[in-house]
């Protein structure tokens, strides 16, 4: 049985922007992540796959932002709660690792004060029995020498090593969900699998839920039960891993795919490059932001944005599928 | 046979460290420590590794942007290693490079036209203004930008289409052989097919060489028709890259290879996991620097340098494993 844990429901997230007026970054946005479940969430730099992790976190600064949009987790909206009863809950029901450790962990800090503050903090130690709680956390991480790391600042470890801290940080109040922003893009391939298989086997113990971000395919392919396709701020596909591989239906899916060099195959022959770049935010205001680069582009792309249509497994925001499926 | 275009042989690049206050004696970073191969004329041959590996190092190397420690470098017949500056500045116009950051490999204060141009004067290529600015059109037109953009900054651009100015320039020169170091790791996989697909273009419209520097497995691949694989400043398995990714000798690109994910949800790959991080260049260890994390490792490995092995004809592996001497060992 699935249960659902966290649902957004119509982000929309804009900034303010001192020439532009408003910019707008993520439009009606929503999906839902299950119990234990991994969604992926691929696109481009730019299309506001972090800026959606740091507004499920509400870790958007008030000031330069507007968002909107429900954030229900475990049946409540964690937008409506106040500052301290958000505190109560990241790190400890909803933790994030992201992409570069070295410059989100404390570089004044040991490493071991920096994982015992996150145990202090939602009471899962207290003074006397942090140390070993945290020794005991590393070591589940597979960080060898844990004793005398906690003792170590993070700038004495390697990239790796690093990533592996914040994950054991992030894991250390053992949360539902864990947000995981391009958690191995600064690292290198045999360090990658490595931090990949740890993910999995963490999340096989203690059934935690996933949001993993990234823009690189091979690793949504191999981590993910359902994909979600970002592009300028939009979901413009959605469907479980192995229907988005095989049969993708949005053509910016079809080809992101077909721009990938493939490590298993033998096909010798040229890529399919999509045409042009992604635009800049806040210059294309009416119609398919995708219109420019899609070879099926046709008046109505221009005239009206598409709404996410409902195929028989998938969803995709495509006037090509205007009459075969419902409009969710 | 025909001669080759490049020819590289035990190039050394050592980088001289201070290491202690009381510690008088200089160490050494091996980054680039005995690497020898060869390019043939109209061929790509690919370099594959992990950062850290000395890969970019001896990219530069090759073309003198570092010197070199020890060893011979042959371009087109002429030893480059002992070449006086005059003489090697102008090879250079042979031998270019594509750098991996277009954002910090274009002047921002010069206009496209003026980048493209200084690579022209600085050559002797073109005899006036008029014939120079001619050039630069041509220039942009073949990278697959349009003769308009001559005006324009580089911050005027995006991520791709700078990268498509750093490949112009270096094909302003007329050269023979282009090494081109990381040139699609800083670009979204839609912009990177594009240049990946220029690259392919450039090659036959202008019958260049190439090496191609990259950590990206799949990219190297698709562009490669040979690959070296390097591991701590050594290449430790150079091959035609069929064979290589047919049947991978060396245990680290097994490893390597079987990291990368797959874009099929259904291949589950039986994946080898390294345990462990790159050891230090400063300290690397000692007989086969790959020794700390192979699962094959005897004791042999820990003492003996592994020497180049050359299974059949063109494929070399560094591995004791392979080594008739070592057989008893790996019984």
């Amino acid at each position: 049985m699935t249960i659902e844990l966290l649902k957004v429901e119509n982000f929309q997230i804009s900034f303010k922007d001192d020439e532009a007026g408003t910019i707008s970054a993520v439009k009606d946005l929503s999906f839902h992540i299950n119990e234990g479940e991994t969604v992926g969430l691929v696109g481009e730099s730019g299309c506001g796959k972090s800026v959606t992790a740091l507004s499920i976190m509400r870790l958007i600064e008030k000031n330069s932002s507007f968002t909107e949009g429900k954030t229900v987790f475990e049946g409540e909206d964690i937008n409506l709660f106040t500052e301290k009863k958000m505190q109560s809950i990241r790190g400890n029901k909803i933790s994030m690792i992201f992409q570069e450790p070295m410059t989100s962990l404390n570089p004044v800090h040991k490493i071991g004060k920096q994982i015992g503050e996150v145990l202090h903090l939602h009471r899962f130690a207290n003074k006397t029995n942090s140390m070993d709680k945290t020794i005991e956390i590393l070591k589940k991480v597979g960080i060898p020498r844990a004793e005398s790391i906690v003792n170590e600042y993070p700038h004495q470890l390697s990239g790796g090593m690093r990533q592996r801290v914040m994950i054991a940080m992030a894991m250390a109040c053992n949360p539902k969900l864990l947000i995981a922003d391009e958690p191995t893009t600064a690292l290198d391939v045999t360090i990658q699998a490595q931090i990949l298989d740890l993910m999995n086997t963490l999340q096989e113990e203690y059934n935690t839920a996933i949001l993993l971000i990234t823009h690189d395919l091979g690793v949504i392919s191999e981590m993910a039960d359902r994909v979600i396709v970002m592009y300028y701020g939009q979901i413009v596909e959605q469907a479980d891993v192995r229907t988005l591989f095989k049969q993708p239906k949005h053509p910016y899916t079809i080809g992101l795919l077909n721009s990938v060099p493939n490590i298993d195959s033998e096909n010798e022959s040229r890529l399919t490059p999509i045409d042009g770049n992604v635009p800049n935010l806040g210059v294309i205001k009416s119609g398919c932001p995708f219109r420019a680069r899609c070879q099926h582009a046709h008046v109505k792309c221009h005239e009206e944005n598409p709404p996410l249509f409902k195929l028989e497994s998938q969803y995709v925001r495509c006037w090509l599928y205007d009459e075969q499926g419902g409009i969710v | 046979m025909n001669q080759p275009l490049l020819s590289v042989k035990n190039l050394k690049t050592h980088f001289p460290i201070k290491k202690k206050l009381f510690n008088n004696g200089t160490h050494f970073i091996k980054a680039v420590d005995g690497i020898s191969f060869h390019v043939n004329k109209g061929e790509t041959l690919g370099i594959v590794g992990e950062s850290g590996c000395g890969k970019s190092t001896m990219g530069r190397s090759i073309l003198r942007l570092i010197e070199p420690t020890e060893g011979s470098i042959m371009f087109e017949g002429i030893e480059v290693t002992t070449l006086n500056q005059t003489d090697l500045r102008k090879l250079r116009s042979k031998m270019q490079i594509v750098f991996q950051d277009p954002y910090a490999s274009l002047n921002p204060k010069m206009t496209v036209g003026a980048i493209l141009g200084e690579a022209l004067s600085t050559h002797q290529l073109g005899k006036s203004a008029k014939e120079r600015k001619k050039k630069v059109e041509n220039l942009l037109l073949k990278v697959g930008l349009s003769p308009t953009h001559i005006g324009r900054y580089p911050h005027e651009f995006s991520g791709g289409q700078r990268q498509r100015i750093g490949i112009a320039r270096a094909i302003a020169v007329n050269p023979a052989l282009i090494i081109a170091d990381e040139p699609v790791s800083a670009l979204d996989v839609s912009v990177q097919a594009q240049v990946l697909n220029l690259f392919q273009d450039l090659k036959e419209t202008l019958g260049l060489t190439y090496i191609f520097i990259a950590h990206d497995l799949s990219v190297v691949r698709h562009v490669s028709d040979r690959i070296g694989v390097m591991y701590l400043g050594k290449i430790v398995e150079l091959s035609d890259k069929k064979q290589l990714f047919q049947n991978p000798l060396h245990p680290y690109t097994q490893a390597l290879m079987s990291a990368v994910p797959s874009l099929d949800p259904d291949i589950k790959k039986n994946r080898i996991i390294l345990t462990g991080d790159v050891p230090s260049a400063s300290n690397p260890p000692t007989g086969c620097a790959f020794h700390t994390r192979c699962k094959f490792r005897k004791n042999v490995c820990e003492s003996v340098n592994p020497r180049e092995i050359e299974v059949i004809p063109g494929r070399f592996v560094n591995c004791h494993m392979y080594d008739h001497e070592f057989r008893e060992d790996f019984k």
